[in-house]
């Protein structure tokens, strides 16, 4: 069976005529006309049909212009006052053809002639006007989406016809809008803008209009003078608000504008803090010449050593406020790469040491055992963090202890969450001081003394901490102590990238070793202490030496190695070179060797040759034999055999 | 200039020895072989105005003075080391290479009389 068309929606119609006879006949036309569904209901006068028009919906009101209660356009005229939107559709008598196209310039869709029309021409114009009634309301609707508006207006008779949106973007409030009228600023702004498009010039401007209550908006502006069907002059424009575009386009430009001085800003802090740099490596080279010389004694030696402080203080203020700028900027990174965590403590207790022992205090640091020993993170900016706190606590104890412990609070697969706790005894920080303590440029005053510093430390520190998404927060009691707290999230990887399996066991040094290692040293005696080392250590390793990076490559072409120790500085080819050719190496064994470099450059993990060339990771020279042994452990697990 | 006294501390040497005499020993005569020979290298570089071989012959002291334990010699030449690093001659940064010369003399004859 055929499913029948979908009824179409009824089209209800008003119909505001007096004469019973005119009524009939209309309804007659509709019905033969195939107008498809309609309903009809009439009205017999203007107010019958205001009335009707406020109880219900019309898609068309078909109006006479001869009413009862009004005559001519007059009629048109009073509905469209309250109904501005409504589709009407004029009747007039033969005779009063001419108030017709009054009608239609009053806002009337069409109009009809009484005895002109048939069925046909009926129901056309009916339908037309729905059309067009839609085309209308989308058009407005697409006008206040775009927050345009049109205007015409007509030299001749100087009337002006405003769309419902110039007026609703031009006018405050909805109940002014509704007199037709523009405002006193809209009247202003087209006078001046009708005498150009009457000169023949079109007009094409932003401009700025004061809408009361609702401050400045910003507007385009376009009209130009064209020519109707009849030949009439008219100026046709519209109008748009841009406000919401022209503030983003302010905003834009006064961020850009503080992203530059920003920019500026960090350039200058930068240079400046270089510019330091250098003058300041002076004062502390030449103190340094004359404390080792033997030139002063006694008091003079102290003033020197004094000197040597305090540019050593300066030199980390330079440090601070260059972090500090890098923050700011947003420019901090966090790398993650494999590290050895007990190594980084081993490396900061070393670097301490010394204060701690000039002080004479305790130093203490444990680090539980479930705590892996292989992170994957941000060594550098970790250490600093620990540095910071770590020096702080030195800095602020006169006696006792000072102490770094390290728990574990979560492990799972991929990831580990360490607490790490800063123990002193030292001077304590007030609780009115414990809340701002984290803030920029904030230095705790004690005893009304002001330790030296930016100030910065602790906010640079905190800003790491939560850059990393960890937290950091403190314990302190005066004349007690304080202990900071900084709980840290850390990746593990149980596969390396290489693909070896590399198990917490065998990151400690108690592990055997069972395979070959090259050592590629000039140095006769580092040789026979590498080797002897090594082989103290694990009765079985195969120890090959070799003197510089030449001979290196050499042998790793004729030997299965395990894992290189590589030397930096050698004569013939130094130990960048020899690595940059081993990982360009065209067999895939050695490209893939472990290559550790053995340096003493305290700062080597900040060369970025170590990472260009290739090596795996760093020893420091002179050797801490453990640290060797976890290190080569950790990169050549497949010769490890765990005790 | 006063005649300098050599401050050896072996604690370096005796750890990478690991209690083994011998070893000890070796690493002794080594460092009173190496030192002679190195602080020569050295001398050869000033005289010669060789900033490079200077570099080359103070990066290699350093290792051999670290068995020393003489932290005065050792941190003199870390600073020849670093200056001649960076091309530049370690008077240009107030480091007396002779000074260093002298020292490692006084260093190379207290390690003679240690052994002896």
């Amino acid at each position: 069976m055929n499913a029948l068309p979908a009824r179409e929606q009824e089209t209800h119609i008003l119909l505001v005529e007096d004469d019973p006879a005119d009524a009939r006949l209309i309804e007659i036309y509709l019905e033969e006309s195939g107008f498809g569904d309609w309903a009809i209901d009439r009205a017999q006068s203007i107010q019958g049909a205001l009335e009707q028009l406020t109880e219900q919906e019309y898609a068309i009101v078909l109006l006479d212009l001869t009413l009862p209660d009004g005559t001519g356009p007059e009629n048109i005229r009073r509905i469209k006052a309250e109904f501005p939107d409504q589709n009407v559709v004029v009747l007039t008598g033969f005779d009063e053809r001419v108030f017709g196209l009054e009608a239609v310039q009053l806002g009337a869709q069409d109009f009809l002639v009484k005895g002109d029309y048939d069925e046909n021409s009926l129901a056309k114009t009916l339908r037309f006007s729905i059309e067009r009634q839609n085309f209308i309301r989308r058009l407005e609707e697409t006008q206040k989406i775009a927050r345009i508006g049109s205007w015409e207006f007509h030299p001749d008779s100087g009337r002006l016809i405003l769309s419902d949106q110039v007026l609703a973007l031009t006018k405050p409030d909805d109940s002014e809008v509704k007199d037709g009228l523009p405002s006193v600023e809209l009247n202003h702004l087209l006078r001046r803008i009708h005498k150009i498009a009457l000169s023949g010039r079109e007009v094409n401007l932003d401009t700025r209009m004061k809408i009361s209550g609702n401050g400045d908006r910003f507007f385009h502006v376009q009209c130009r003078l064209t020519r109707t069907s009849t030949n009439q002059e008219i100026v046709q424009g519209i109008l748009q608000d841009v406000t919401d575009r022209y503030q983003t386009e302010e905003m834009r430009k006064a961020r850009d504008l503080a992203r530059k001085s920003t920019e500026i800003r960090e350039q200058f802090i930068a240079s400046i803090s270089h510019e330091m740099r250098t003058p300041m490596n002076a004062i502390m080279g030449l103190s340094n010449v004359i404390l080792t010389g033997d030139g002063v004694q006694g008091e003079q030696k102290q003033m020197v050593q004094a000197i040597r402080d305090a540019s050593d203080i300066l030199l980390g203020i330079v440090n601070d406020i260059l972090d500090f700028s890098a923050i700011q900027a947003g420019k901090i990174q966090f790398r993650e790469e494999p590290f050895s965590l007990r190594s980084v403590c081993r490396n900061l207790e070393q670097i301490l040491g010394t204060k701690v022992r000039e002080k004479n205090l305790g130093w203490k640091m444990h680090i539980e055992d479930q705590v892996p020993d292989q992170l994957i993170g941000d060594k550098l900016r970790m250490s600093q963090i620990l540095f910071n706190l770590l020096g702080n606590a030195i800095k602020f104890t006169e006696q006792g202890q000072v102490g770094l412990y390290i728990e574990l609070m979560e492990r799972n697969q991929e990831k580990v969450r360490l607490k790490f706790r800063i123990e002193d005894t030292g001077i304590g920080i007030p609780e009115e001081a414990q809340q701002s303590i984290f803030e920029d440029f904030n230095r705790v005053k004690y005893q009304n003394k002001t330790f030296e510093g930016t100030g910065l430390g602790l906010a640079i520190t905190r800003q790491l901490v939560q850059l990393q998404q960890g937290q950091i927060w403190l314990e302190s009691q005066i004349g007690v102590g304080t202990t900071f707290f900084v709980d840290l999230g850390f990746a593990v990887e149980s596969k390396l990238a290489n693909g070896h399996v590399v198990s917490d066991v065998i990151q400690s040094s108690d592990g055997a070793f069972r395979g070959t290692i090259l050592v590629v040293e000039d140095h006769k005696m580092n040789q026979l202490v590498a080797r002897k080392t090594l082989e103290r250590q694990w009765p079985e390793v195969n120890i090959l030496m070799a003197e510089n990076g030449q001979i290196a490559l050499e042998m790793l072409e004729r030997h299965d190695v395990d894992l290189v120790l590589m030397d930096l500085q050698m004569p013939v080819m130094d130990g960048y070179q020899a690595t940059l050719l081993i990982r360009r190496h065209h067999m895939a064994r050695i490209r893939q060797v472990p290559v550790l470099a053995m340096t003493a450059n305290a700062y080597v993990s900040q060369d970025p040759q170590l990472h260009e060339k290739g090596f795996t990771d760093f020893v420091l020279k002179p050797f801490e034999p453990e640290q060797l042994f976890a290190r080569i452990l950790q990169y050549a697990p497949l010769k490890a055999i765990s005790l | 200039m006063k005649p300098m006294e050599a401050r050896i501390d072996l604690e370096y040497l005796e750890t990478m020895s690991g209690g083994d005499a011998d070893m000890r020993q070796t690493l002794l005569e080594m460092l009173i072989d190496e030192l002679p020979r190195e602080r020569g290298r050295l001398s050869d570089a000033v005289d010669r105005q060789d900033i490079a071989a200077l570099f080359q012959a103070s990066h290699s002291l350093k290792s051999t003075l670290a068995y020393t334990g003489d932290a005065e010699v050792i941190r003199l030449n870390e600073r020849v080391e670093e200056s001649s690093r960076h091309g530049r001659w370690p008077e240009a940064d107030q480091v007396d290479v002779q000074t260093l010369l002298a020292h490692l003399d006084t260093l190379i004859e207290a390690l003679k009389a240690l052994v002896r």
